[in-house]
């Protein structure tokens, strides 16, 4: 995350250009956008636990998950919106924060594979708990906004202003010492950083943006069932951040533009949607490993560093 | 009841125990999540119906057609994705499940989202022991699965393949040392991991429907057998898949069948909170 | 005079290996206080024994009275304990001032967290070789980057594991100086593990010889070398 300065203007800017791509296109790309637009939130939030703490976490879509449906059956108990929004980001970072405590001590892959089934089980119980879900035919959300227009506009602002934090969080001290603890957890350990608490707070803040992203998809959707929050959302979420540049401040939004706007865009029926994004997921994986917005930037430091030609 | 249920579980266990098989026999020589064993399995299981009942041919010649076709499949995830991330044990599982998506969205283009059946010859007929009944399915799952681990264990045990691979599970620098071509035991282990691919689809697929998703639980299931048993412990995975079966069917009796699967998860997610390398991993990794 | 660490009946079993046997001793403030063994002896154990990296099967650790056994290592750094690794350990990618800077400010002091890099730096000669990353170091210069970080958490017990692995005699000399030099100048307390006796004997004021997690002798250099069972123990060293 890199110069200071502009950020935050430039990011001003770029929500109130973003509200109003939302508000004047017509359905067919306003739909997209507001879906780019959710998505950076929620990966914007994952940013914190993997590419800042380099956590590789297959689960933001359970948090995803759990935000939707907590801020919903808070908005059905009659809640105000924002207590209903405050009940979407408390439960989705109190789970987070447990299942932090959970894998304390696991790391790496089976750390990844540890969240992709949490992601399942989230799922799962959507699913089964028809008593408060719903069940399979999920539930439907009154609308907790005065028109779309200020949908829109909390949409447009969510996803600047969850850059924004990003951005801030990854200048602090939190952020430098995820990244220590990204670096070499143990040496991070022995430098004082510490490690434990560090991890669960980013945890804890991950899940709280995936938390807000759901109340934001619920509210856009009208509608919500445990099929939009199945274990592949948070697989494609990662894919989104790995895609666009994990640690990088554009990252989620490039990512989730790739993910969700090019499939909608050529209006591929879901499935070749996802095989293009698989074969291309796999193909960037390989071929460069800090996404896309990392192969820019050391492809612009090489081209600065490359000695002026002989003459 | 009791007996139904465990009739049930050892038939559930033994489709854990082939999926753990073959996802262990790759993690003990590379380290890697073999996530998309589940979309492999579900392609074979596609082209098994496509052949028999589509192209009409013999049952057991379509079978292995489509047990070659696994098996090439596998080894080709190995040289087109995962030989690129060995040495990136953070990028493995992620390149897996990119496998995975393109695997079962590939099927859910070719062939439909329906769900459709496979009807092997077998499937009209029932065993009837006593109070229990096991329909001809069942039963094929179990003797699929017993003769597919006895042969895997043979092949371990008994050829120069077998020997080589678990050398090179144990411990890769002196099996280069001694002259083995890490490569090509690498392509080995990927070759067998995908007949075992086409043997789980022959024994699955009769079971429970066709369609594009049809393995992703149960390859859950799979990595739970394979984490509990050890990585790269073929035995460790076989036994843990056949408890793992059992658990989950009495659950399903006794608790609640909705929640069959999230028993499964509940044990990995101990597992892996508590020891990550395994209950049964004992130093070195090893394979049967 | 209190003794700046104070260790009784310490132990570690791992399994059925006791790695460190029940191990007493004191170290007296600004001392520099050197352990020597055979590989398996223990040494890097008790090493991690007192840096929070492993938890005591039994025995008592005391800094300066207060009692630190079992907690985690980054709370022995608030307490004043940094060390290096046998095996060199940096954060490769980034530069060495970037891993000075967050020794600086995890550790003891925070304040005077840039003053702290500066002393750092300037004790171990690498204030030249700031600006690059780890990574593009020397073995000789990243060995001395791991000493410098260790410092840069201003420390009142700083532990060297083998600092002197892959260095030519010339380096190691230079070692030995930049040791001594930092302990005169800051009054930290060293203590250091290692395998080159020559270093060892010129440097330590006292020693503690280790055998099969044991202590076997300890004293200054010259009545270690001396000591019989020390001999038996280390023929041919």
């Amino acid at each position: 995350m890199t110069r200071g300065g502009l950020t935050y203007p430039a990011l001003c800017v770029l929500g109130i250009l973003l509200f109003l791509a939302l508000q004047y296109s017509n359905a067919f790309y306003s739909g997209i956008i507001a879906s780019i637009l959710i998505w950076t939130v929620a990966v914007s939030g994952l940013n914190v636990v993997a590419g800042l703490g380099g956590y590789p976490s297959l689960m933001q879509g359970g948090f995803y998950g759990i935000g939707a449906y907590a801020s919903t059956l808070a908005l059905n108990d009659g809640l105000a919106l924002p207590l209903a929004i405050l009940a979407a980001i408390a439960v989705a970072a109190i789970a987070g924060l447990l299942v932090g405590l959970a894998f304390a001590r696991t790391r790496g892959q089976y750390f990844a594979i540890g969240t992709l089934f949490f992601g399942v089980v989230v799922n799962l119980v959507l699913t089964n708990g028809a008593s408060l879900t719903g069940g399979p035919l999920g539930l439907s959300v009154p609308l907790a906004f005065a028109s779309t227009a200020d949908l829109n506009i909390a949409i447009a602002a969510s996803a600047a202003a969850a850059m924004m934090l990003v951005h801030a969080i990854g200048r602090s001290r939190i952020g430098r010492h995820l990244t220590a603890l990204r670096e070499d957890e143990d040496y991070a350990e022995h430098l004082g950083v510490p490690t434990g608490r560090m991890k669960l707070l980013g945890f804890t803040i991950s899940a709280g943006f995936g938390g807000f992203a759901g109340f934001l998809i619920a509210q856009y959707n009208g509608a919500i069932s445990p099929d939009l929050f199945n274990y592949t959302v948070g697989f494609v979420m990662f894919v989104a951040l790995s895609l666009g540049g994990a640690a990088r401040l554009a990252g989620p939004l490039l990512g989730s533009a790739l993910i969700v706007g090019v499939p909608d865009l050529l209006n591929l029926p879901s499935g070749a949607g996802m095989l293009l994004v698989g074969i291309v997921f796999v193909v960037v994986i390989i071929i460069a490993p800090d996404g896309l917005i990392g192969a820019a930037q050391s492809l612009a430091a090489r081209l600065r560093a490359r000695p002026a030609p002989a003459r | 009841m009791i007996l139904q249920a465990l009739s049930n579980g050892i038939v559930l266990g033994a489709l854990f125990a082939l999926l753990g098989a073959g996802l262990t026999l790759v993690y003990g020589v590379m380290d890697i999540p073999n996530f998309a064993q589940a979309g492999i399995v579900t392609i074979g299981a596609y082209l098994m119906v496509a052949l028999a009942q589509g192209a009409q041919l013999p049952f057991f010649l379509a079978v292995l057609i489509a047990v070659a076709a696994t098996a090439a499949l596998s080894v080709a995830t190995e040289r087109l994705a995962y030989r690129f991330v060995r040495t990136r044990p953070l990028a493995a599982p992620v390149v897996a499940l990119g496998l995975l998506l393109v695997l079962d969205n590939s099927a859910l283009e070719i062939w439909g989202g329906d769900h459709i059946s496979l009807s092997p010859p077998y499937a009209a007929s029932v065993l009837q022991l006593g109070p229990i009944t096991v329909p001809g399915v069942g039963v094929a799952v179990i003797l699929i699965a017993a003769a597919a681990l006895a042969a895997l264990w043979a092949l371990l045990r008994h050829t120069k393949m077998g020997r080589a691979i678990r050398a090179v599970s144990q411990n890769p620098e002196a099996a280069a040392i001694i002259g083995i071509d890490l490569e090509r035991q690498y392509i080995n282990a990927f070759l067998i991991s995908g007949v075992l691919a086409g043997v789980t689809a022959l024994a699955y697929a009769p079971t429970y429907a066709v369609f594009p998703y049809m393995t992703d639980s149960v390859i859950l299931n799979g990595f739970v057998a394979v984490i509990i048993g050890g990585l790269g412990n073929v035995w460790g995975a076989a036994i843990a898949g056949l408890a793992l079966g059992l658990v989950e069917s009495f659950g399903a009796v006794y608790l609640s069948a909705a929640y069959q699967t999230l028993i499964g998860f509940a044990v990995l997610l101990a597992v892996i909170a508590v020891r990550p390398g395994g209950l049964f991993t004992g130093g070195a990794r090893r394979i049967a | 005079m209190t003794p700046l660490l104070a260790v009784e009946n310490l132990a570690k079993r791992f399994g059925g290996v006791r790695a460190v046997d029940h191990i007493g001793l004191e170290i007296a403030p600004g001392l520099i206080y050197g352990i020597i063994g055979p590989n398996g002896s223990g040494k890097t154990t008790l090493l991690g024994l007192l840096s929070g990296t492993y938890r005591p099967t039994a025995g008592s650790i005391r800094l300066d009275g207060q009692r630190i056994d079992g907690i985690a290592a980054h709370r022995t750094v608030a307490a004043g304990i940094a060390r290096t690794f046998q095996t060199t350990r940096l954060f490769a990618r980034w530069t060495l001032a970037e891993t000075l800077a967050i020794a600086a400010s995890a550790g003891r002091a925070r304040a005077g967290a840039a003053q702290a890099v500066a002393t750092a730096l300037d004790l171990t000669g690498l204030a030249a070789s700031a600006g690059r990353p780890c990574s593009a170091l020397s073995n000789a210069e990243q060995r001395f980057a791991m000493i410098a970080v260790a410092l840069a958490s201003q420390p009142r017990l700083l532990l060297l594991d083998e600092p002197a692995v892959g260095m030519s005699p010339t380096e190691a000399g230079q070692l030995g100086r930049a040791i001594r030099r930092i302990r005169d100048t800051t009054g930290i307390t060293v203590v250091i593990v290692e395998h080159n006796m020559h270093l060892m004997m010129g440097l330590a004021d006292r020693i503690l010889a280790m055998n099969a997690g044991r202590r076997l002798a300890e004293g200054t250099p010259a009545e270690i070398r001396a000591d019989p069972a020390v001999i038996a123990a280390y023929l041919g060293h």
